[in-house]
């Protein structure tokens, strides 16, 4: 009978695995650079005073008129590459983070639903949900984004509406086998309301699960919508995430000036990875732990 | 204090194991200097509360302790041979075959997705050179004497087709189909109900008995070794307090936790009165040494019992651990 | 469909013979709809799908009384436990309790459950375990809170400071005290005791056993006491219900009931318990199981199994009847 806070047990399992904890260091890093964004970047790549469109497709290591040396190189626009790839991580993971955490509430909220009715409602509810899994995620943000058109919140809404789905799912799930425990019983034998027991008895123990898929579907919306820029329809172009980075550097890549399209594509990679082996870790940690 | 030589020969005899669990918490010391024996065709109770240590020692002599358990030291005589010092490949030779363990869960034994007829027909041929139809017939002869109804039918099925008590059956009947020397079975019937518990005892009982397996039977519940057992051994943190013949250990216990165990049982209290009570709760595994660990709870406790160390006294093929038993 | 009875009333209150809970043809049945169609369009004619948990139960509990309940699984008693409790509604019949209108989901009646891993809420404290239903219904002020929950883990036999702990830094015993402490939080006439001390260890039951004996004397309690375990209903009971495959087929006091079973049941039940003081037994078991609840056998529900049956039990239902003042049975072999 340990004494130990439950997180902190947690965070020393998670530690054992060098790998998961470098990815961690790793990804923390990322995103203490893209909140710092504006401070630290050389540049101000949407301040079209700044950029000079001369000092364009300038490879990494130029030094430029204004004295700073571009140390990844410059795009088509003469936008320094590493100012635009610490300002499209920051859209990039502000995208992930809001839409993954507004489909997660929607998806608790109507897994929840489902499990404490049960019933016609819940079936009704799951079916629907099973049709909109077995469409990919991309073909259902595309659908939607033609329909509603371009600008950066119809792109989160695109992203939460493909993405609840699989919060709903693990959600009802996790529900429905604590609602059979007996503690829930015993809140129903104490009178407490239904509120009560869904919101400070049912919900904090469906969290962990919820967790592990929130990591990484946040991965996945990252991924999403990076694919959705790249194809054009995603963010506008004053928004410049790293898909567009990628997207615009795509045609230089013949000839030979890769900076342009590598370095976005490396940052993306190295950001989406990150969070899927932290959220991969945290669930191997979490199952045998579930079972307990 | 000599050890009075029974005539039947020892199968088994456990002497002064220890295994120990070293985890991030500390040593945990589920087995402190175990001491047990049993001879050929006999029944041994194993009694025990729950971290008493009976099941860790019945994983101990199949040789399953994982990381991070480990047998420290000790020696486990099994026909004379020490099996701490086999291979796992010669260990592996021995289990299912002489010796076998049935699990309180029967799933553990069980393979949800195999039938049964394979599980058991797999049993048989891993360690005898028998064809298929032969090992069949064998399982189905020992599903009959186990009291299963259609074995044929039920041979076909799948774990999850058969009941509670049924699944049991079919684990009783995989470790008993190579008639092995010796079972460990541990809790087998504490989940089951308590007319499913009687026939399943019954059946195991006469089974051993035509095979002339030797049982330790591992449960809490005294009533049932008394009925069952030949001999008893009560175990408390990690070790052997008490053990000898069933008779002489229930009618006249030695050490006060047995005598404290049978007084509990309600039906050794005057109906619609307070129950007698050992107060307290038993020690954490880890500060235990080679004092008695059941000084903090026992009424006849003195100095010396906490802190001299406390090895088994011998009486008439009984032993007990206490310096101040009851007559 | 729960009025409020009061059956004998007498004018001093304390040699008071009063019902607490009366429960008439309680039913319960569980369908086992499987997919949607059957969902949307039930088919009353798949009997095959509905199990008959409950099956006419009647019966009741006095003031102080310690009712047990016994029967093995898939008897129906956890079922009767939490229809009586309010988690369940029955199909059929009906509840009466208490004098004043009470109904049924007052706080009057509370349940301890069996298992202590699920039984508590792994993520709260044992303080808010206690404290959520009284704080919740007002029957305390949360300045109040912190004595209050001492006061009950006291007479619970815990120490205070568990109460900042999470169940699983507890022992098995001490989360069933956890239980009984939440349980008595909101101060219950009825305690129903669903398996409430099986799988704990001798010396913990006999605690345990012993606690429930103290809380009866210093708060007046009634308990309805399911158990499967013969030895404890034995001990600790007044009256006695046996219950097979959904209904009640023996009920009496329970020094009648142990002394001579009437029921075949009855008696393979208390032939089959481990005694401790008989030894060196050749068991002689009662064959076959309880039938699946899908596939109920014709009259007798226990005729499969029971040695002294006779043509009749094949195809009637015996009916329960009073055998002698106070004591019921169901079976043929009473009647003729």
């Amino acid at each position: 009978m340990s004494s130990l806070n439950p997180y902190k047990k947690l965070w020393s399992e998670f530690c054992e695995n060098k790998i998961a904890f470098l990815a961690l260091c790793i990804l923390l890093v990322l995103i203490v650079l893209s909140l710092l964004s504006p401070i630290i970047s050389p540049q101000d790549p949407y301040n079209l005073s700044e950029i000079n469109i001369l000092e364009g497709r300038l490879p990494p290591g130029t030094l430029s008129e204004s004295g700073y040396i571009y140390v990844l190189g410059t795009d088509d626009q003469g936008r320094d590459m590493l100012s635009a790839i610490l300002y499209g991580l920051r859209i990039s993971l502000a995208v992930g983070v809001a839409s993954g955490l507004f489909a997660f509430i929607l998806g608790l909220t109507v897994g929840l639903f489902a499990a404490y009715n049960r019933g016609i409602i819940d079936i009704l509810i799951m079916r629907f949900v099973d049709m909109q899994l077995s469409f990919p995620a991309i073909l259902i943000a595309l659908i939607l984004l033609t329909t509603l058109g371009r600008g950066t919140d119809k792109v989160i809404i695109a992203l939460i509406a493909s993405q609840w789905v699989y919060y709903a799912r693990v959600a009802r799930g996790t529900a429905l086998t604590e609602l059979n425990k007996e503690y829930i019983e015993s809140a129903l034998c104490l009178n407490l309301s239904k509120f009560r027991i869904i919101i400070f008895q049912l919900l904090p123990n469906c969290l962990p699960p919820l967790i592990v898929v929130m990591t990484i579907e946040i991965g996945h919306a990252i991924a999403l919508e990076a694919t959705l820029s790249f194809l054009g329809v995603g963010l506008p172009i004053t928004k410049p995430s790293l898909g567009l980075l990628i997207s615009n550097g795509y045609e230089y890549m013949l000839y030979g000036k890769y900076w342009i399209s590598m370095f976005p594509g490396i940052a993306l990679l190295i950001l989406i990875l990150t969070i899927n082996v932290v959220g991969d870790h945290l669930r191997d940690i979490l199952n045998p732990r579930l079972k307990q | 204090m000599n050890k009075n030589k029974t005539h039947k020969s020892k199968l088994i005899d456990i002497v002064d194991l220890n295994t120990y669990f070293f985890t991030s918490d500390g040593i945990v010391k589920a087995v402190n200097g175990m001491n047990l024996h049993v001879s050929e065709g006999e029944i041994l109770g194993l009694v025990g509360e729950s971290g008493s240590g009976k099941t860790i020692t019945g994983y101990s002599i199949l040789g399953l302790i994982d990381y991070p358990g480990r047998i420290v030291s000790g020696e486990i005589l099994f026909k004379n041979q020490n099996l701490l010092n086999l291979d796992n490949n010669r260990l592996r030779h021995l289990r299912g075959n002489r010796i076998s363990m049935i699990f309180q869960d029967p799933m553990m034994t069980l393979n949800p997705v195999l039938r049964i007829d394979t599980q058991m027909i797999d049993t048989v041929i891993a360690h005898q050179k028998l064809n298929y139809s032969t090992a069949r017939k064998m399982a189905l002869d020992i599903l009959e004497k186990l009291g299963v109804d259609s074995p044929d039918h039920r041979l076909k099925s799948y774990p999850h087709e058969l009941s509670g008590g049924m699944r049991q059956r079919v684990a009783i009947g995989i470790s008993l189909i190579n008639k092995p020397d010796l079972i460990i079975a541990d809790e087998p019937t504490t989940a089951l109900d308590v007319t499913i518990q009687s026939q399943i005892i019954y059946e195991t009982q006469k089974l051993c008995k035509e095979i002339g397996t030797a049982i330790i039977w591992i449960t809490h519940d005294l009533a049932v070794v008394a009925g069952l057992a030949d001999r008893v051994c009560v175990m408390y943190a990690g070790r052997d307090v008490e053990q000898g013949n069933v008779n002489a250990v229930i009618d006249n216990p030695k050490h006060p936790y047995t005598k404290g165990l049978i007084s509990s049982i309600p039906a050794n209290n005057k109906r619609k009165k307070p129950l007698f009570q050992i107060d307290g709760i038993p020690p954490s595994l880890k500060d235990t040494d080679d004092s008695c660990s059941f000084f903090n709870r026992c009424n006849k406790s003195k100095i010396k019992c906490k802190t001299e160390a406390i090895n088994n006294y011998f009486e008439n093929d009984r032993s007990y651990r206490c310096f101040y038993p009851y007559k | 469909m729960i009025e409020a009875i009061d059956v004998f009333i007498h004018i001093s209150e304390f040699k008071v013979i009063k019902d607490l809970i009366k429960v008439n043809n309680i039913s319960k049945s569980f369908s086992l709809k499987t997919n949607l169609i059957e969902t949307i369009l039930p088919n009353k004619k798949n009997n095959k799908r509905i199990i008959k948990a409950v099956n006419d139960v009647t019966f009741d509990i006095k003031y102080g009384e310690i009712v047990g309940l016994v029967g093995e699984s898939g008897c129906g008693k956890s079922t009767l436990g939490r229809i009586i409790c309010n988690i369940l509604k029955p199909d059929k019949g009906e509840i009466s309790f208490g004098k004043n209108n009470i109904s049924l989901k007052s706080l009057e009646i509370q349940m301890i459950f069996q298992d202590p891993f699920n039984s508590l809420n792994p993520r709260y404290r044992v303080k808010n375990i206690i404290s959520e239903a009284p704080l919740f219904h007002k029957l305390v002020s949360k300045n109040e809170e912190d004595e209050f929950v001492d006061d009950l883990l006291n007479k619970c036999g815990l120490n205070k400071e568990v109460k900042n702990r999470f169940p699983h830094q507890l022992s098995g015993g001490q989360r069933k005290r956890v239980g009984i402490a939440r349980a008595l939080a909101v101060k219950p006439k009825l305690l129903v005791c669903d398996e409430a001390v099986a799988g704990l260890d001798v010396s913990i039951q006999a605690q345990i056993i012993n606690l429930f004996f103290e809380l009866q004397n210093n708060y007046n309690l009634t308990y309805f006491f399911i158990s499967h375990d013969l030895s404890v209903v034995e001990h600790i009971s007044d009256q006695v219900i046996i219950m097979y495959f959904g209904r009640i087929v023996e009920m009496a006091s329970a020094e009648d009931i142990f002394k001579k079973p009437n029921h075949p049941y009855t008696k393979a039940l208390m032939e089959q318990i481990p005694n401790i003081n008989k030894r060196n037994l050749s068991f002689q078991p009662i064959t076959g199981e309880m039938p699946s609840a899908t596939k109920a056998p014709r009259g007798c529900k226990f005729h499969p199994r029971c040695r002294f049956v006779k043509s009749i039990c094949r195809e009637i239902e015996p009916n329960l009847i009073e055998i002698s003042p106070g004591w019921q049975s169901a079976c043929h072999l009473n009647y003729n």
